[in-house]
């Protein structure tokens, strides 16, 4: 999987004169006192403890414009306005303002008057998704508030920042997962079922190429003006492998690179077109864990209407091979601090405890540094979030703050803080292995589940549950990763045991809280220790990467991006055996065939285990046909 | 399955390399060779230049170009020899190499490598020593390195292992080889009589005793 080479948060910058204030002038914060209890020691140094008490008492000042921003937007629109940030945001934040940034507004209505007003600010709307609410809009930052002030938007955020969870040639996958045997042995090949792919781009020139060289079918067909633009084409690799997989299949393309509502109207696109199989292997950093957002509604939308939809678990590591990136928990109050502010008030907050034994502490360190920016979710309702919670980042040692988001959740938010490094759009300064993320919320916030994700990054204390968002969804078939090769025997059949799933292949289960709508599951119930939401399994299954693909770039092609288009390309063999096969009849037969890797049993590292197309076809011609 | 080499202490005494398979019935008739060992001074040649690692693994549409080398040093070769009837139709060859270290290079020619000129017969290589190390959780070396090669039909194949630094030297690494008869992994179909044991001269020049000897099996 790739990280895109172009991205929404790479502004324009120009230089403009800033009203800084040095840091000698931090020296005008009164140190606070350390009036707390339950303190850990040496946890947040007393320097940190002003500076977080400083940023919380800017916070204090949001109007309710500002307070329906991300936090990194409301203190970017009051430098480009030359208004007060604080002396500790002051220090973090003193690069230029970019000339425009680009923002995921959510509205009561997309309504002509809302585009009419976002227009006159002087900004451009990219997208516009009318059924969701929601708006892609590029903006100049003086103006962020003023947007956010319009009655009909009910947020303006930073968007989620996707990633790609990577003569003719064919996928070691044909033989891994007996695909090769099971088409000979049948005769189903795929045909009359169309596949839809949606990951970064196909550019036509590559599509074009691959036609030519026979790697993709005569019929191939990327949506109009879908195909993503520049990009590395990881589109193509997957395509390749879902041909491979099911050579007689027709393949369509439709990009997830569009923001989260293009991505979800290319979903139900591709449906629309005929797809009855789907498959993408994007994530995008701010889907919530604990509720389906607008990308998994989208999934929930099709595969009502009987799409298989498989999607990338992602690449963020797993608990069983050491290499989590994740910390998922209940609140555990660390401590009270009451930190005097330079206004002559005190700060009051609680920080949470990741860890009591073998020592308290609280904070958690990142053991590796994966991509350079962190989400922090908890477990309240889309929308609607009433629990203010905020992270912070610190340095090695902890005395010195490193990065902070601090948005504010007052019943109209989501429940997400999200710090970047600086040259993606936020605030964090030279991130660095070894620094430390702490979480505090507001003494009225109730205890809630909470959730770390580093991206791709490692944590010293972690936990399981590393596949989130759509990619682990109800109605998502999960797949997780293992080298096609992983037997270390050469091109053969997977046979499970010996099948280790990648080291990065992101891990389950995935926890779930709250239904689509954002009505609870287990009222009253949001925490992990008693029981509350819903536990899904999590990946479902295991597929071949590291493959060879003719796609540049691609050669060979790692990551549980690789892996979902072959297990699409199955479900397409299925599909063309017996059409009148449901959904979970198919699942069934994908499942209980599958090759059980990693731990004995149901597993959440590899699922169920390796898809063995071989014994599935096997299974689903004990069907009657129609 | 591996099939793992040793040498004999006799043969190697005369500066010549036997290698002996511990045979057992391979599991496919796809498998051509299964090598573990080292590239010790003791059965390999010295080397005074190597080819250049340039990220770009050879694949049966010919991404990679020749590299070129780097223009000097010093280092250690071994190489092993594939007969056309060992190979029988199976042009499409995969060769596989697993060494979580760096200093391990595998590159293929057709019919014989010339230690004086690299670019002679070069069919492909594997771009880049180790094992990969996709992403970055952490970069840990993980699932072994592989690349493909055509061989012309008649042809020999040639497999080279050379150091690429005094750490090459010693250094454990495995070796599989196979071959398809087409793009597609599929086996091949002519099976050749077992060979006897090739005794070779220095020069470094392996005969892999015992790989024809293939069942007519269907892969797994």
């Amino acid at each position: 999987m790739r990280i895109p080479s172009h991205s929404p948060l790479l502004p324009t910058r120009r230089s403009c004169p800033l009203r800084l204030l040095t840091l000698a002038a931090a020296t005008a914060f009164a140190v606070a006192s350390l009036a707390s209890t339950g303190l850990a020691e040496e946890d947040l140094s007393p320097e940190v403890q002003a500076q977080i008490a400083d940023i919380l008492s800017i916070k204090d000042t949001f109007t309710p414009a500002e307070q329906k921003m991300s936090s990194n937007l409301v203190f970017l629109a009051r430098q480009a306005r030359g208004e007060n940030i604080g002396v500790a945001a002051a220090r973090l934040l003193s690069g230029p303002v970019p000339e425009s940034v680009q923002v995921d507004v959510r509205a009561k209505k997309v309504s002509g008057k809302l585009r009419t007003a976002v227009t006159a600010l002087g900004a451009t709307i990219l997208s516009a998704d009318k059924p969701n609410g929601r708006l892609s809009v590029s903006v100049a930052p003086a103006t962020l508030t003023d947007l956010a002030a319009n009655d009909a938007v009910l947020s303006v955020r930073t968007p989620g920042r996707p990633t790609t969870n990577v003569g003719s040639l064919a996928t070691q996958g044909i033989i891994g997962h007996r695909t090769k045997q099971a088409t000979a042995q049948t005769g189903f090949n795929g045909a009359g079922i169309k596949v839809g792919v949606l990951s970064d781009t196909a550019s036509p020139t590559r599509v074009a190429a691959l036609i030519a060289s026979g790697d993709l079918g005569p019929n191939t067909i990327v949506l109009p003006g879908q195909s993503g633009g520049a990009g590395s084409d990881e589109g193509t690799a997957m395509m390749e492998i879902v041909q491979d997989m099911a050579p007689g299949a027709q393949i369509y393309f439709a990009t997830a690179f569009s923001g989260e509502t293009g991505f979800a109207n290319n979903i139900k696109a591709l449906a629309d077109q005929g797809c009855s199989v789907i498959v993408d292997d994007v994530s995008y950093s701010n889907e919530a864990a604990f509720q389906d957002g607008i990308i998994a509604q989208a999934v929930n939308e099709v595969t009502g209407r009987g799409v298989l939809y498989f999607s990338s678990a992602a690449n963020s590591g797993n608990i069983a091979h050491g290499t989590s990136g994740t910390w998922e928990g209940d609140f555990s109050n660390g401590g009270t601090y009451t930190t005097p502010v330079n206004s002559g008030n005190t700060k009051t907050y609680q920080v949470h405890r990741f860890q009591t034994t073998p020592s308290a502490q609280n904070y958690d360190v990142i053991k590796v540094l994966g991509n350079t920016y962190f989400d922090f979710t908890w477990s309240d309702p889309l929308g609607t979030s009433a629990n203010d919670y905020d992270m912070f980042v610190l340095d090695t040692t902890g005395a010195t703050l490193k990065a902070f988001s601090v948005d504010t959740q007052n019943g109209t938010q989501d429940p997400i803080e999200e710090v970047a490094a600086v040259n993606q759009g936020g605030n964090y300064n030279a991130p660095a292995a070894g620094d430390r993320v702490v979480f505090v919320k507001t003494t009225a916030a109730a205890a809630r589940a909470l959730r770390l994700d580093t991206n791709r990054g490692q944590l010293t204390i972690a936990t399981v549950g590393s596949t989130k968002g759509h990619n682990a969804a109800a109605n998502t078939v999960s797949c997780a990763a293992t080298f096609w090769d992983s037997a270390k025997t050469g091109t053969k059949a997977f046979n499970g045991a010996s099948n280790p799933c990648e080291t990065f292949s992101s891990d389950g289960p995935r926890k779930v809280f709250y239904n689509p709508n954002g009505s609870a599951i287990t009222a009253g119930n949001f925490l992990f220790g008693t029981g509350g939401g819903v536990t899904l399994q999590k990946p479902d299954v295991t597929a071949a990467d590291g493959v060879v693909t003719a796609t540049p770039g691609f050669k060979p092609f790692f990551g549980t991006s690789a892996a979902a288009p072959h297990a699409a390309g199955i479900a397409a063999l299925i599909r063309s055996a017996r059409p009148n096969l449901s959904n979970g009849q198919i699942l069934n037969v994908l499942l209980n065939t599958s090759l059980d890797n990693e731990a004995p049993g149901v597993d959440p590292t590899g699922g169920y285990g390796v898809l063995n197309a071989q014994a599935a076809m096997q299974a689903v011609l004990q069907f009657p046909a129609q | 399955m591996k099939i793992h080499s040793k040498l004999s202490a006799g043969l190697a005494a005369a500066g010549c390399l036997v290698l002996t398979s511990m045979f057992s019935p391979l599991a496919s008739a796809t498998d051509l060779f299964d090598f573990s060992g080292a590239i010790t001074a003791g059965n390999s040649q010295a080397l005074n230049d190597r080819l250049s690692r340039n990220g770009v693994q050879q694949d049966w549409i010919n991404t990679e170009a020749y590299p070129g080398t780097i223009g000097s040093g010093t280092f250690n070769y071994l190489t092993f020899l594939f007969t056309p009837a060992q190979l029988g139709n199976g042009k499409f060859v995969q060769i596989e190499i697993e060494d979580p270290n760096p200093n391990v290079f595998a590159s293929a020619y057709m019919n014989s490598f010339s230690s004086s000129n690299f670019q002679t017969n070069w069919l492909g290589d594997a771009g880049q020593s180790r094992d990969y190390a996709f992403g970055s959780i952490p970069p840990t070396p993980q699932d072994p390195r592989f690349f493909q090669v055509i061989v012309p039909t008649g042809s020999s194949l040639v497999v080279v292992l050379n150091t690429s630094s005094a750490a090459g030297l010693g250094e454990a690494f495995s070796l599989h080889v196979e071959n398809f008869s087409d793009v597609s992994f599929s086996d091949v179909t002519a099976v050749p009589e077992p060979t006897s044991m090739a005794l070779l001269g220095v020069g470094g020049l392996l005969g892999v005793v015992g790989v024809a000897r293939r069942r007519r099996q269907r892969v797994a």
